[in-house]
């Protein structure tokens, strides 16, 4: 398995956001707004009074002040808005917001509160469509628009050091009434009413990086993993697979793999000699690059498998595994099934048959003896003690 | 001068000699185990090893020429001639091969060695570790057989087999052990049973780091059932060495000469011993003098046999009527013979009879017998060793040339005419040679105090005077004695009449004095009155 990892570039910001929260004590907002959705275009302060509050007189006081009270939150917005204009609450229709229609879509009434929090955001074009990582407030935000006061308050924080900014297109873009899913937050969903005034940088950080975890055959796994070890599972937003990442790993470590990208091909003379036994090769974090996606650091999990590059090398190999293993004593009948053991180690790639048909017979081992005698290599006796002790004389 | 009366000391001896002694070891009084030459005869060459006839040398030398294997069986090894020259051959590329015990079971064993043996066994994990690497060694609990076999695949293979382990001291004879030369055919028959404890009942195999590893099956496509062994062996599930030994005893008609270390109590060997020896066949046995031994062999001592025995007795040999016989590796006892791994040699009856000649020979030689009654005349002074059935242990104990010293009670005279002809009043006399003494001694020498008959307080002197002595009687004047202060007044008494009327006692001469002048004075106022 091979993962790729990066770092993510996050900005923070303080920003001065209206956000919604639940209420479902709040049944009686649903049903309102639920009406006015109904009766689109049709919803005034008598309309309320008849309909929804049941009364009879036209003028009541209810229907404007409960109308009131609905553009306040948000949920409302006269038909007709008149810049500037002071609004009637007794004539005037409205219609949704795009907030109150959210309410009405989800079934889950939402009370706007607002609030100063500091938003993380990220422009890595992986995380396209969840740039805002994390809202965090800085202080419990209160029921209400009270754009004002927490504008000042704001100001008044940062006026020691003024770090008025653009708000960030990927926050700009949210508008009013939408819901994101927060990665750095579980992917908490937070209703985004409205972002006010300016942004402010802010001096609080997220360190969190993007990691793909691909093997061959399966989705790539994409999460966002913070500093700590908090993982969180996300959708990789664009076609990566592992045989793309193999081949580009290929490229730029100069590796002759083979057709299926899975092993690299090598002959014997390139086996290292920790690798004669493993048939595995570590390979070391290589730095990859991809067209639209970016840079990431490629680690390898396990090491790549190593294929001989011919049947040859593959006798040649299991050859010199056999020898260089050999901790048991061997008979001429024996003989045939230790080649076969070592040539099925290579039977992912080649008929044992073909693998045993090249390896060093039997015929062979008295010169292996005569080495090991030389060298005082105790593996002499695996194959001479058999020989002198067999029970056979000269007669 | 006058010799005055006075208390006399009996001096006396008994003779113990005729103490019992029963169930003992006995010196035999022989100061040094007989030195004998070798037997030959043909090819086969029976040894009892001695300085003059070491083992390590004949092994040294055969393994300095061998060419091609070498393959050794041997519970302890030791550092010797032989194990160095085993290295060389090895060095020059012949294959070298150790069955030998196990270095863990003789460490757990270590508690119960004597001081020499754990030294033994020091030396010969210390061996193996100098071993491991150039020689193959394998080891296991029970490997016991000692044998040594030079290119037993050769067409002119050599081989000894003994009883001896290979460590220094043994092969020089300081133990009583054999060793015999064995034929081509008995080598292969050997070099069989080797390849089968090679293979099969070895547990460990020492690997060239010194360690002991577990051993696994024999390799694929190796026949152990091939070339059956024509000697006598135990090994897993073949026991002809112990059938072959009940055998020959069963049906022994005349005589049995059979030696070994040890002899297991209550098992087979020692009972059909016993039954023989019932029936009349001469039953001799050569063995250590240990409790073991003595247990196991007491029947059969008490049914007839003779036993000798040497603290280091090591052999292990049967022979019955002087035709049949066996040397072998294994002792008496299920150990050896149901579970082990032994080996032996068939003697024939050439070799069975100048072998048994040459063991009997040396028996008077070995320094103890064991004998279930005896008496200390027949016993020579020095160390015994007493089985105690009761304790089931034997004991230390010594005869000593040494008397027996014992002061009896003293005695009073009572009459100073018999005390000069008193003899020792022995009768509270114990013998210190008790069943269960330490010390033995041959006699006793017993030292009597004899006190004169003293003229009491209460008498008085008569005034009469009985053949020179003066006279005394008590109040009632009912008993009369005379007395004196020396033998010469007695004697002179004596010669002047004295007759066994009154009795004779001894008084101090101032009370004799105040007596005489009491007469006297009695005398002379006698006149006075008469006037």
């Amino acid at each position: 398995m091979i993962v790729l990892t990066r770092r993510l570039k996050v900005e923070s910001y303080e920003v001065s956001i209206v956000v919604g929260r639940k209420d479902p004590k709040r049944e009686d907002i649903l049903s309102f707004l639920r009406l006015v959705n109904e009766r689109y275009g049709s919803i005034n302060a008598r309309v309320t009074n008849l309909d929804f509050f049941m009364e009879k007189t036209e003028d009541h006081a209810y229907g404007p002040r409960w109308l009131w009270s609905m553009y306040d939150y948000g949920y409302i917005t006269p038909y007709r808005e008149r810049r500037g204009e002071k609004i009637d609450f007794q004539r005037e229709i409205f219609n949704l917001t795009p907030f109150g229609q959210e309410v009405v879509n989800n079934g889950v009434v939402y009370l706007p509160h607002s609030g100063n929090f500091v938003a993380h955001v990220t422009d890595d074009p992986l995380m396209k469509g969840t740039e805002l990582l994390a809202l965090v407030p800085l202080e419990e935000p209160t029921v209400g628009k009270q754009w004002n006061a927490d504008e000042r308050a704001m100001r008044e924080r940062s006026a020691t050091e003024p770090r008025s900014v653009e708000i960030p297109a990927a926050l700009k873009s949210l508008g009013s009434g939408a819901t994101v899913e927060l990665p750095a937050q579980g992917r908490e969903k937070q209703l985004i009413i409205e972002i006010k005034g300016n942004a402010y940088m802010s001096k609080a950080k997220l360190d969190a990086s993007l990691e793909i975890r691909l093997s061959p055959g399966e989705r790539p796994r994409m999460a966002l993993v913070q500093d700590g070890g908090k993982r969180v599972a996300l959708e990789l937003p664009c076609p990566l697979t592992y045989e793309i990442v193999m081949s580009e790993v290929a490229v730029v470590a100069k590796l002759d793999l083979d057709d299926d990208l899975q092993s690299i091909l090598v002959s014997l003379d390139e086996v290292r000699e920790k690798e004669l036994h493993t048939m595995r090769r570590k390979l070391p974090d290589i730095d990859l690059e991809f067209p639209r996606v970016g840079e990431f650091t490629a680690m390898f999990t396990e090491d790549l498998p190593l294929r001989p590059r011919s049947l040859g090398d593959a006798s040649r190999w299991a050859s010199k595994l056999m020898l260089e293993e050999l901790d048991d004593y061997v008979t001429k009948d024996g003989y045939g099934a230790l080649t076969d053991r070592y040539a099925e180690r290579f039977a992912f790639w080649y008929g044992t048959d073909d693998v045993v048909r090249n390896m060093l017979s039997f015929s062979e081992v008295p010169h292996i003896v005569e080495e090991y005698a030389r060298r005082g290599d105790q593996r002499l006796w695996f194959f001479q003690a058999p020989i002198d002790l067999d029970g056979g004389v000269f007669e | 001068m006058n010799r005055p009366i006075e208390p006399v000391i009996l001096v006396g001896e008994r003779d113990l000699q005729d103490t019992v002694i029963t169930n003992a070891w006995v010196r035999t009084g022989a100061q040094q185990r007989r030195l004998v030459p070798p037997v030959r005869v043909g090819s086969r060459e029976v040894c009892v090893l001695s300085p003059e006839q070491e083992l390590t040398v004949k092994l040294a030398e055969m393994a300095r020429w061998a060419k091609d294997v070498i393959c050794v069986s041997s519970f302890l090894i030791q550092r010797s001639d032989f194990t160095d020259e085993l290295l060389k051959a090895a060095s020059r590329g012949v294959r070298c091969y150790l069955l030998t015990a196990q270095k863990k079971d003789l460490m757990t064993a270590s508690a119960e060695l004597t001081d020499y043996e754990r030294e033994l066994v020091e030396e010969h994990k210390k061996l193996l570790d100098e071993l491991a690497g150039k020689v193959k060694v394998r080891t296991s609990d029970h490997f016991h057989a000692k044998f040594a076999l030079f290119d037993p695949k050769d067409k002119n293979p050599w081989g000894v087999m003994s009883t001896s382990n290979l460590v220094v001291e043994a092969m020089r004879g300081k133990n009583l052990e054999l060793s015999v030369s064995l034929t081509g055919k008995e080598v292969r028959s050997f070099y069989h049973q080797f390849v089968r404890g090679f293979w099969q009942e070895a547990s460990h195999e020492l690997r060239l780091d010194g360690v002991l590893k577990a051993v696994g099956k024999p390799p694929i496509g190796f026949d152990l059932d091939q070339g059956d062994l024509s000697h006598p062996a135990t090994y897993r599930g073949c026991n002809t060495l112990r059938d072959e030994i009940l055998e020959y005893i069963d049906q022994a008609t005349r005589s049995i000469t059979i030696g070994a270390w040890s002899f297991q109590p209550g098992y087979g060997v020692a009972s059909v011993l016993e039954a023989k020896a019932e029936k009349g066949v001469k039953v001799q046995v050569l063995c250590r003098t240990s409790e073991i031994n003595t247990k196991a062999l007491l029947q059969v001592l008490e049914s007839g046999a003779s036993v000798h025995g040497e603290d280091r007795m090591h052999a292990k040999f049967l022979v019955v009527d002087g035709e049949r016989g066996l040397i072998m590796t294994s002792n008496f006892g299920p150990l050896g013979l149901d579970e082990g791994f032994e080996s032996a040699v068939r003697l024939n009856p050439e070799e069975c009879g100048r072998v048994e000649s040459m063991l009997l020979g040396i028996a008077p030689s070995l320094g103890w017998e064991l004998r279930s009654r005896t008496v200390l005349k027949d016993c020579p002074d020095g160390e015994l060793r007493i089985y105690d059935p009761d304790v089931g242990a034997l004991r230390k104990a010594e005869i000593i040339p040494e008397k027996f010293q014992k002061n009896l009670e003293t005695v009073k005279a009572t009459d100073l005419r018999d005390m000069r002809a008193m003899t020792i009043a022995d009768r509270t006399f114990k013998s210190p040679n008790a069943p269960r003494a330490s010390r033995f001694y041959r006699t006793a020498e017993l030292r009597q105090r004899v006190e004169p008959p003293l003229l009491l307080g209460d008498m008085t002197a008569t005034g009469e005077v009985i053949a020179g002595l003066p006279e005394f009687t008590d109040k009632g004047g009912k008993n009369r004695a005379v007395a004196t202060s020396t033998w010469e007044d007695l004697d002179a008494a004596l010669r002047a009449g004295l007759d066994g009327s009154v009795p004779a006692l001894y008084a101090p001469r101032s009370r004799l004095d105040s007596a005489a002048k009491a007469n006297e004075s009695q005398t002379n106022k006698a006149p006075k009155h008469d006037k």
